[in-house]
């Protein structure tokens, strides 16, 4: 019992420094682009949940880049992928309460995106691909 | 040509009366005339290529004045001015910045501010600057295209649908 509470004392000292700097760089981040990381990894999620969702991206793709660039701007600035087509009274709030943290709940209970991400068959927008490569979003995007 | 050229010009201001008091601000000058008439045919290709959703929503692309922006933009503001103080019926497109459907349901507006220019005002919202307006009218999920007619708020259509819906409910609040 000694030794667990130990070990969870220590994990604050840890874990604080590291998350100082983080908050420093949301300042700067906030008007720049997402981060190449979270793009990648708000890229690589969309194609893996498109595949296990039995949904498609839209059929312009243009509105797929923008929503994953959106997803990747949150993960960076708010720590998690909250949906970027609403809107929050307070973002950071909503965050950390989840609902709206892609997959968002009414996706994965009755596959409703009205971001246009997840799109089933019978959409009139959806396409025929699951694949988005980083190229094709810094394409359609760059004009923004 | 000359009759041509004055048509566009007064179009164009009428449509983006908006702008006018807010001239200075924006970084792209909108007065010189030469850049809205015509288009080179390079962008016409452009346009078409780059705009599938457009397509798909109108099937009938209409390259008018692509280069300039149709709409014009509101902020709290100038919201009494533009919107509740309005004589002509008053469009409002409510966006948000990393919102992929806002910008197809935008490319529909801008074809909207065109085809019914001198009969409805077009203007957008960020949500992202401007929450105290998104609040003021419940918006939660974007985008929402909100119809002001007489200053009052009309209709709102919520979401991304075909041209032909906004349309319909243009020409409801426009006949009522």
């Amino acid at each position: 019992m000694k030794a667990l509470q130990a070990s969870i004392a220590y994990s604050f000292p840890i874990s604080s420094p590291a998350a100082s700097p983080r908050r420093f760089s949301r300042v700067i981040r906030a008007q720049a682009d997402p981060s190449d990381k979270s793009m990648e990894v708000m890229r690589k999620f969309s194609e893996q949940f498109c595949r296990k969702s039995d949904t498609y991206f839209c059929v312009d793709k243009s509105v797929t880049a923008v929503v994953i660039k959106g997803l990747a701007d949150h993960r960076d600035t708010l720590g998690a992928p909250l949906c970027p087509c609403r809107h929050y009274d307070d973002k950071e709030a909503e965050a950390k309460q989840g609902f709206w943290n892609c997959p968002c709940v009414p996706m994965r209970e009755r596959k409703e995106c009205h971001c246009m991400l997840f799109l089933t068959p019978d959409n009139d927008f959806a396409g025929k691909e699951q694949t988005i490569t980083l190229d094709e979003i810094r394409e359609v995007t760059s004009n923004m | 040509m000359a009759s041509a050229a004055s048509v566009a010009l007064i179009s164009y201001s009428d449509c983006c009366q908006g702008f006018q008091q807010y001239k200075g601000r924006f970084p792209i000058a909108y007065e010189s005339p030469g850049a809205l008439l015509f288009p080179a045919p390079s962008f016409l290709s452009l346009h078409q290529k780059n705009h599938i959703g457009c397509l798909r929503a109108t099937r009938r692309p209409s390259v008018v004045c692509a280069i300039r922006p149709k709409t014009g933009t509101v902020t709290q503001t100038s919201w009494d001015n533009l919107v509740t103080k309005n004589e002509s019926p008053v469009l409002v497109e409510f966006y948000a910045s990393w919102c992929g459907p806002c910008q197809m349901v935008h490319r529909v507006i801008n074809e909207i501010a065109v085809e019914y220019k001198g009969k409805l005002k077009c203007f957008t919202l960020n949500t992202d600057n401007d929450s105290a307006m998104a609040e003021e009218y419940d918006i939660k999920a974007v985008p929402v295209v909100l119809l002001f007619k007489n200053g009052r708020k009309h209709s709102s259509v919520i979401g991304t649908m075909p041209k032909e819906f906004y349309v319909a409910a243009i020409e409801k609040m426009l006949a009522s």
